[in-house]
Formats: structure tokens, C-alpha cells, sequence
């Protein structure tokens, strides 16, 4: 069994190609869900700021609001909207964060898993040539 | 039976009977009387007809059976003498080795073609020893380079991309400060609410590097199990290769002492041959001595120059001399056992060197 590297470029070009269709994929989905992400953020705060105005005017029509009336009940409606907006926002950038991490997490494995095949490989080839040189000494030797 | 001469004419033209004639010298006394018959020179009797005759003339015929007696007195001196001659031949070729004549010139051819071999067998021998040397060479060349390239790779590469992970918890969402100040309301209990999910954001970025060193770990693990198992299969490989040298000598060893032994053998067996073929001739010509009544001498021997004054070859001294053409390593050993043992026997010699025991003639 004659050792021959050509086998070896071809599975390594195997394995990169693999993964470097693995990874882009994965940065590609990571990409689209930032996007999308980023786009549902922006919505939010959108809505938030739209409804701020009119959580004042409500109040204002009550006169629980006035630049002279300050009322428990739309000091607590304020706080309370404040909050909700800071919960809701915080939740959504945290399920960010996780599908964040999750596409790293994808990304460092295939990366892992690429090169140990490649360290695999190229641990085969050491044992390959050693046991090319052994036949050949074998043969040099006049005993193969 | 030589051929019968011309009779020989004498002065009145009869048959007359010549002594010194050379072709009568030759005959034996009954074709000379079949001969003086047929010319009609006498009418022979056996010797009583001379007797006979005594007290009376003198015919031709008395005296040509004087002739014929002095001729038979003659031939039987001439045939003693070449007897005694070939005897002395016979004896001389015996106490002078003639017998042996072209025998030690073959022997010596044998011993030279013998030579000839064993310097053939050596070179096989250093050639093989250089070519064992030779691909173990290349072989170790070429397995360093493998797993030299290998280690380089796996320390150039160490695998662990986890390490590369970017955590964080990110900032929280603002409490809306401003607005409620402006409004105259108090932001404390939003504080508390963004202080709160901001703390677990930061547990789950901490959660996440946790998982990420684990598998970080792990990698690592794998990567140091790699260069372990590199390096005992470079080790196999260079043993195995070492041992792959030993076996390889072993076996040039072993068939260039097959070889030897061979010769030696095929020396031993012509030597004998040739031997066998000198005490035949000799036995011959000790029976032909004996039937002719000589004495065989006494410091004959076996006539061969070389062995003169030589006491019969011991065994050790038969083993020595095999240690000549042996390689280094049983050249060592043959010499050390015959240093130890200088009287070794058959059993002895059998016990350590059985291969050339079975060669060693006893």
C-alpha cells in the first residue's frame, strides 16, 4: 500500500468545503434573525413612544393630570407603564442574546468539528506514511 | 602373444636360431618353441631329452635346449627384476605419497573454490547489513517527517474555538428617567425593575459562558488526547521499526550462517570424497604389494604433506576452525565457548551450537 497524499487533499478539501458551507449558513440565519430582531425592537419602542401620549391624555381628560395636579393614580400609571416598557424590551433582548448565542454556539461546534476531522486526518496521514516507510524498508531491506 | 618374427636365415639357407636376435627377447619359452617347430630347428623335449643326451655328442638339438634354458634363466631375471622394480614403485608411491599425485591439487582447488564461496557468502552478507541500514534510515526519515508535520499542525492549531466567543449581557432598556421626572413621578420603582432584568441578563450570559467553557474544556481535552495519541504511535512506529531492523539482521545472520554451513558441508563432503577416493588407491596398491610379495611400509600415513606429525583433529579445534568463517556476533560466541571449554565433546558442543555440531564429523 503505496502512500499517496492526493487522497488526503481531497478529503481535506471535503471537510473545508463542508464547513465552510456549514458556517456561512449559520452566520447567514444569524444575520437574518439580528435583522429581524432588530426590526421587532424598533417596533416596540415605537409603539411605546406612541403610547405614552396617549396614557397622558387619558389622564389629563380626568384631570388626574395637570401641571398643577400630580394624582397617585397617574404617578403609579406612569411608573407602572415605565416598568412594562423596561420588562418587555429587557425580555425581547435577552431571547435576542439566546438566539445570538445559540448561532455562536453552531458556529464554534462546526468550527470544532471541522478541525478535529482535520487533525484526524491529519493523524492518518502520519500513520500512513509511517507504515509506507515501514514497507518500504521491508522492501529495502529484500524482505517484502 | 607377440607376433612370431621372420625365422632367421642362416649361411646355407637354413633357419638358424639367433640369441641376441631382440624379437626373440620378447618371446616366451613356449612361442620360441612353437617357433624353432615350425622352422624345423628341433624336435624339443622337455629337459629330460637333455639329460638324456649326456656322454654323447653334442647335436643341435642339446644345444639349442641349452639355449632355450639359458634364454628361460634370462626372462625369469628379466621378469624379477620388473617385479621388483614395480614393488619398489609401489612402495615408493606409497611412503612418498604419489598415490595422492593431482589429489591435494584437487583438494587444494576445493578448499580455494571454498574460500571463493565464503567471501561471496561475506559480501551478501555486508550488503544485506547495508541495506537493512539503508532502509532503516529512510524509513525513520520519512516517519519523522510524517509526525513532524503532524505535531506542527496540531500546535499551530490548537482547537478551541469556544474561547473565541463573545459573551455579554448586553444593556438594559432605559427606565424612562426623563419623562417621568418631567411628569414629577418617581423612577425608583423602575429602577429596581431594569436593575432586576438586567441582573438576569447577566445570569444567563454567565449560564451561557459556563456552557461555553465546558465545551471549552472538552476541547482542549480532545486536543491534548490528540497529541498523546500522536506521539505513541510515533513511538510505535520508531520501535516498530527498530524491531523490524532486528528481525531483518537476524535473518541475514542466520542465512549467512545457513550459507557457511552449507559450504562447509559441501567442503566436508568433497574433502571426503577425495579422501575416500586416496585410501582406495592406497588400499589397491597395499594389495597389489602384498600380492607380490613386498612389505607395506610402516610410515606410510595417508601420504598428505600437511597433516604430517599432526594428532587427529578434536572436535573444539574442528569448532575453532568454523569460527573463521562465521559472522562477527557467533564468531564471539564460538570463540568464548572454545576459551571456556577446551575440551569440549560432541554433547557439549551439540548443547550450544547444535547447527554446526550436525556438520562436524567426529
Amino acid at each position: 500500500m503505496a502512500y499517496d497524499p492526493s487522497l488526503y487533499e481531497s478529503r481535506r478539501r471535503g471537510l473545508t468545503e463542508n464547513y465552510a458551507a456549514t458556517a456561512a449558513a449559520n452566520q447567514y440565519s444569524r444575520t437574518l434573525s439580528q435583522q429581524r430582531g432588530a426590526r421587532q425592537r424598533l417596533a416596540a419602542l415605537r409603539q411605546y413612544e406612541q403610547a405614552q401620549p396617549q396614557l397622558v391624555r387619558g389622564y389629563s381628560q380626568r384631570n388626574l393630570v395637570s401641571p398643577n395636579v400630580r394624582s397617585g393614580i397617574f404617578n403609579r400609571a406612569m411608573q407602572d407603564f415605565a416598568s412594562e416598557r423596561a420588562r418587555n424590551l429587557s425580555e425581547f433582548d435577552m431571547g435576542q442574546a439566546e438566539q445570538m448565542r445559540g448561532f455562536d454556539l453552531e458556529d464554534a461546534r462546526i468550527l470544532q468539528q471541522y478541525r478535529s476531522a482535520l487533525g484526524d486526518l491529519e493523524m492518518d496521514k502520519a500513520k500512513e506514511i509511517a507504515n509506507a516507510a515501514r514497507q518500504l524498508f521491508a522492501f529495502r531491506a529484500g524482505v517484502a | 602373444m607377440p607376433p612370431v618374427p621372420n625365422p632367421p636365415k642362416g649361411g646355407r639357407g637354413v633357419t638358424t636360431y639367433n640369441p641376441t636376435d631382440p624379437n626373440l627377447a620378447d618371446m616366451s619359452p613356449d612361442e620360441f618353441v612353437a617357433w624353432a617347430k615350425k622352422n624345423g630347428l628341433f624336435q624339443y623335449k622337455p629337459t629330460s631329452s637333455v639329460g638324456a643326451s649326456a656322454g654323447k655328442a653334442t647335436t643341435a638339438s642339446d644345444r639349442l635346449a641349452q639355449q632355450k634354458f639359458d634364454y628361460e634363466r634370462r626372462q625369469d631375471a628379466s621378469e624379477s627384476a620388473r617385479a621388483e622394480r614395480t614393488l619398489a614403485a609401489y612402495q615408493q608411491m606409497l611412503s612418498g605419497g604419489g598415490y595422492r599425485s593431482g589429489m591435494d591439487k584437487i583438494l587444494g582447488m576445493i578448499d580455494s573454490q571454498a574460500g571463493t564461496s565464503r567471501g561471496n557468502v561475506q559480501k551478501a552478507y555486508q550488503d544485506a547489513l547495508a541495506a537493512i541500514a539503508g532502509g532503516y534510515g529512510t524509513a525513520q526519515d520519512l516517519t519523522s517527517q510524517g509526525y513532524g508535520a503532524l505535531e506542527q499542525f496540531l500546535r499551530q492549531n490548537p482547537n478551541n474555538p469556544y474561547a473565541n466567543v463573545q459573551v455579554s449581557a448586553g444593556s438594559a432598556p432605559d427606565a424612562m428617567e426623563q419623562l417621568l421626572s418631567a411628569y414629577g413621578v418617581s423612577a425608583e420603582p423602575v429602577r429596581a425593575q431594569v436593575a432586576a432584568e438586567q441582573q438576569a441578563a447577566q445570569q444567563g450570559a454567565a449560564g451561557f459562558q459556563n456552557l461555553l467553557n465546558v465545551l471549552g474544556a472538552s476541547a482542549q481535552q480532545s486536543d491534548a488526547s490528540r497529541l498523546a495519541e500522536m506521539m505513541m504511535a510515533q513511538n510505535l512506529a520508531g520501535e516498530t521499526l527498530g524491531a523490524q531492523r532486528a528481525t531483518f539482521r537476524s535473518q541475514a545472520e542466520q542465512a549467512q550462517a545457513n550459507a557457511l554451513a552449507q559450504i562447509q558441508a559441501q567442503l566436508a563432503q568433497a574433502r571426503l570424497e577425495q579422501e575416500g577416493a586416496a585410501v582406495s588407491r592406497r588400499q589397491k596398491i597395499e594389495d597389489a604389494i602384498a600380492a607380490a610379495g613386498g612389505v607395506v611400509p610402516s610410515n606410510s600415513g595417508d601420504g598428505s604433506k600437511k597433516d604430517e606429525g599432526k594428532p587427529p583433529a578434536r572436535l573444539v579445534d574442528m569448532l575453532a576452525d568454523r569460527a573463521e568463517s562465521a559472522n562477527p556476533t557467533l564468531k564471539k560466541r564460538i570463540e568464548e565457548f572454545v576459551k571456556k571449554n577446551p575440551n569440549a565433546g560432541m554433547k557439549k558442543i551439540k548443547k550450544e551450537f547444535p547447527k554446526i555440531a550436525a556438520t562436524l564429523k567426529g
